[in-house]
């Protein structure tokens, strides 16, 4: 799949050919998850269905530590204004 | 914004975007959710003592700084002894960190997207 | 236009509102405006022995803009037709 038949002119063409795919997505807050995209939008609103969400909370101090929650939701809306990065499953 | 129709004359719960939690009865809101509020008081929260109410008397809260507004039930809300509870104060909502270097390293994690953005023809 | 018409197809349904500020709401959307204000009814915070400010509220108006995630119940999101309409949009924005 080259970029001329697919129709890749701009970077949301990313997201819409990553429909109905596992996503990665970054988030602010230290959080980031993974899911099915089944809807965006040009403020990069989301739906995803089976989503693994991962927090990371930083403890500061002499040895910072990372907490690594995680908790799974079946089908989530995501606000556009705290996405980061949308990222194409990886193809390998 | 029509769905706030339904609170005026009604005792309600503010909360904003810093903490506060403010009572009062909706005398009037304007379509950017500005809200006046009669007979209001803020509602300051803590581990140590009850639930301390300072008067506002009328009040005027820009809609900016709401994000939430909850109808009371005065019957509900009466029976509650305030000065029994103790809870921390609701966290305020963090204003967004700045960029630049943090999302350039999350930029540098992730080459796949660089990658394919450069294929484009 | 498109989140906003895929939430009006779940007003009456239960949903869960996370705000930025991490307090969690569940109730019954009631309406959701072109902003993405919710109504929500019958309302219930998540840990309300540590949140017991909202005690009292029954029903609430939450501003769009302090949403992070709203939790919908899959049961009633059709994820077909969700794909179908998405690239409908992106095709018509395209034409602009």
């Amino acid at each position: 799949m080259d970029g001329s038949s697919s129709g890749i002119q701009e970077p949301f063409d990313l997201i819409r050919l990553s429909l109905s795919e596992r996503v990665f997505v970054k988030l602010r807050g230290d959080r980031e998850m993974t899911g099915i995209l089944h809807a965006y939008d040009g403020h990069m609103n989301l739906i995803l269905s089976d989503v693994e969400e991962t927090i990371m909370i930083v403890n500061e101090g002499e040895q910072a530590t990372v907490n690594v929650a995680k908790r799974k939701m079946d089908m989530l809306f995501v606000r556009g204004d705290g996405v980061i990065l949308v990222s194409p499953p990886s193809r390998t | 914004m029509s769905s706030l129709q339904g609170y005026v004359d009604r005792r309600v719960l503010l909360i904003l975007q810093d903490g506060r939690a403010i009572v009062g009865v909706m005398a009037g809101f304007d379509q950017k959710s500005n809200v006046v509020l009669s007979d209001s008081k803020e509602r300051v929260y803590s581990m140590e003592d009850g639930v301390e109410e300072i008067p506002l008397g009328l009040y005027l809260v820009k809609g900016d700084m709401i994000i939430l507004i909850g109808e009371l039930d005065e019957t509900l809300d009466q029976a509650v002894d305030l000065a029994s509870i103790r809870a921390e104060p609701i966290p305020p909502i963090r204003p967004f960190p700045s960029l630049a270097v943090n999302e350039l390293l999350v930029l540098l994690d992730f080459p796949y997207i660089i990658f394919q953005t450069r294929v484009i023809p | 236009m498109l989140i906003f018409s895929v939430f009006k197809t779940l007003t009456d349904q239960q949903v869960t509102v996370e705000l930025k500020n991490d307090l969690s709401i569940t109730g019954v959307l009631k309406s959701v405006d072109q902003f993405l204000n919710i109504r929500l009814d019958n309302i219930t915070v998540l840990d309300e022995a540590r949140h017991p400010h909202m005690m009292a509220v029954k029903n609430c108006f939450i501003r769009g803009s302090v949403v992070r995630y709203v939790q919908l119940p899959a049961e009633h999101v059709d994820t077909q037709l969700l794909e179908d309409a998405t690239r409908r949009e992106a095709q018509n924005q395209m034409k602009r």
